[in-house]
């Protein structure tokens, strides 16, 4: 179902594919990151917990591709190990903040009643709470970690991609096709999620992907001050954090490079996000 | 206008909120003002309840962490009314705050409300710093990439495509390794002294937190502006033999200030959130610092207080930013769209 939704998408009129060249860019830069993540296991060639004070703080060189932290880490299999923790956490918001949000987004946008209404109010509350913020008040009640803050971001998104699955869910209510099915006599619920839902999914989809890189970002900002993921764990933000002391006495590769994959990461998913949408919207429009 | 958040994608408008063709000004300000009282009050029993999710006893919750003696135990339940229901802890809580009376912190041994008074100086600086960066930096890279056609725009465009992606935390190392390390023209660490002295350690941190905004600012200046120079009345003004800069300031840039003061507002409430990390990372005593380290310290009480203050702060902002608009755009309080 999904597949016949997304499927026209692939080609669009003027460029004959889904993205331009800095989306596919941006596609690679993402799948080699992710790749490299997955595969940190088998291609790292370190320990990235191994500490080896005789090479502490080493440029990059032949035994050390990208040189070592103040403990004597690699840097490179730290990094490949850090993305799993840094990723797995915005995967598992965006995952199930898209989910309710496409199911409470329907049901606000597909009833009229007192449930649309209180829907539209928990999410306008929602909206007053930053995530950021909502993450930290998490953190004081569950304690340092993934989970609080991974619990209380799945609670910050699901408006945002509610609102959005409302708003098009409206629209979509007065089209033929949804009038057919119910002069018809379809059920509503195989209507609406059988046939509405997945052509929501392209428009949602690109919602996600932003929302994927702001997570990604806070999560990584939260362990950088010391709240989310714990060192020694390797995690993107925490290395930064850990590479403070070397950055200010004079050593800037350990600190920095984290500070770019992340950089690379968030500016490449929200080029495909954008690209999406924008793709999606026209198509719409 | 929706509340939106600072780095989040702008959440999509209400559906159902459609604005009465002849809303009278006052109506409108006492609707705004109600759903301003109604959204502070839930999220005011968000911010309270949000401890009962925990099982267990709610005195130990409060001193975790610290070895709790049994007099520490009953002073707290009795600092916090815990033999009493939940409601009435609740109510004793809110009229408390509304009060001035905002708790007392487990790790100042003082009251609140005297911990946040001496904090929220460097924050107020720091954000409106920051907010000055903002404006001006983001008006006029966005002016001048939508009055330059060509090189300048892309130029402009392309920069602040990447910048808005940077993370304050981000800006906030790459600037110190620039500016504090290697050329060493600003402190790395420190609020400093009131004064001028204050002015410079204050410099990289409000750059650091205000680098995603200011790219998001040029670029809604950027296209603002950029709808507005196709406008009819534009072209009049023009060929009316108006000088270019009358018909920038005058008729482009007022017209595009709509879009402008909207994002202003969430983002500035925003910055209120972000300073929690870019205090943090540069050792400012303000009260975003407080908030990371009461966190840190399990001293809940004062992680209340600030939360509640930085959600007031965000919906305070959208509804002074929806109370301002139809000022500077009269059509929106007649209930017609502006375009």
């Amino acid at each position: 179902m999904t597949l016949t939704g997304t499927l026209p998408l692939l080609r669009t009129r003027r460029y004959g594919s889904l993205l331009s060249v800095t989306g596919w860019v941006a596609v690679t830069v993402t799948l080699v990151v992710v790749l490299l993540s997955l595969l940190a296991p088998v291609l790292a060639p370190y320990d990235p917990d191994f500490v080896d004070l005789s090479s502490v703080l080493g440029g990059p060189s032949s035994a050390h591709l990208l040189g070592t932290d103040a403990l004597g880490r690699d840097m490179l299999s730290r990094l490949m190990f850090g993305g799993r923790t840094s990723l797995v956490g915005p995967l598992i918001v965006v995952a199930a903040s898209t989910v309710l949000g496409l199911l409470l987004g329907l049901a606000a946008g597909w009833t009229d009643g007192w449930i649309s209404r209180i829907l539209t109010r928990v999410f306008d509350l929602l909206f007053a709470f930053p995530a950021l913020l909502l993450a930290m008040l998490a953190i004081a009640i569950f304690g340092k970690g993934l989970m609080a803050p991974i619990l209380a971001m799945t609670i910050s998104y699901i408006p945002y991609v509610a609102r959005l699955t409302q708003q098009l869910v409206v629209a979509e209510r007065s089209r033929p096709y949804v009038q057919a099915y119910r002069v018809l006599g379809f059920r509503t619920p195989w209507v609406v999620l059988g046939r509405v839902m997945p052509n929501l999914v392209p428009t949602v989809g690109a919602q996600s992907t932003l929302n994927f890189g702001y997570v990604l970002a806070d999560l990584a900002a939260l362990s950088f001050i010391g709240l989310g993921i714990q060192p020694p764990t390797s995690d993107w933000g925490a290395m930064i954090e850990e590479a403070r002391g070397a950055l200010l006495g004079g050593h800037v590769l350990p600190a920095l490079l984290p500070a770019l994959v992340v950089v690379l990461i968030v500016v490449s998913i929200n080029v495909i996000g954008e690209e999406l949408s924008d793709r999606i919207g026209g198509k719409l429009s | 206008m929706a509340v939106t958040q600072l780095a989040a994608p702008p959440a999509p408008p209400t559906p159902a909120t459609k604005k009465s063709p002849t809303a009278a000004p006052l109506a409108l300000v006492l609707r705004k003002v109600g759903t301003l009282l109604i959204t502070l009050f839930f999220a005011s029993l968000i911010v309270f309840f949000s401890r009962f999710v925990l099982p267990g006893d709610p005195a130990r919750f409060l001193l975790r962490g610290r070895s709790p003696k049994p007099e520490a135990l009953a002073e707290i339940t009795k600092q916090f009314g815990l033999d009493k229901p939940p409601i009435e802890q609740y109510f004793t809580w809110i009229g408390g705050i509304l009060h001035g009376d905002w708790g007392r912190s487990l790790t100042y041994r003082q009251s609140v409300s005297d911990v946040l008074l001496n904090r929220l100086p460097v924050t107020l600086e720091l954000v409106a710093l920051a907010a000055v960066f903002i404006t001006g930096l983001g008006l006029i890279a966005g002016m001048l990439a939508s009055l330059n056609k060509g090189g300048w725009d892309r130029f402009i465009l392309i920069t602040v495509t990447a910048a808005g992606a940077i993370p304050p935390f981000v800006a906030a190392i790459a600037l110190t390794a620039l500016f504090a390390v290697q050329l060493g023209w600003f402190p790395s660490f420190g609020s400093g002294d009131e004064g001028p002295s204050r002015l410079w350690h204050l410099t990289l941190p409000a750059l650091a937190l205000g680098v995603t905004f200011i790219a998001f600012m040029a670029r809604v200046t950027r296209s603002s502006m950029n709808e507005q120079l196709t406008r009819e009345h534009v072209e009049v003004a023009t060929s009316r033999g108006l000088t270019r800069s009358s018909v920038v300031f005058r008729h482009v840039l007022r017209n595009a200030l709509g879009p402008i003061l909207t994002v202003s507002g969430v983002l500035i409430a925003g910055l209120l959130v972000s300073s929690a990390i870019v205090e943090q990372t540069f050792g400012l005593t303000g009260i975003g610092q407080l908030l990371v380290q009461s966190i840190d310290r399990l001293d809940f009480a004062v992680v209340q207080a600030i939360v509640m203050i930085i959600v007031t702060a965000f919906v305070l902002a959208n509804t002074v930013v929806d109370l301002i608009q139809p000022l500077i755009d009269p059509r929106i309080a007649a209930g017609t769209e502006s375009r």
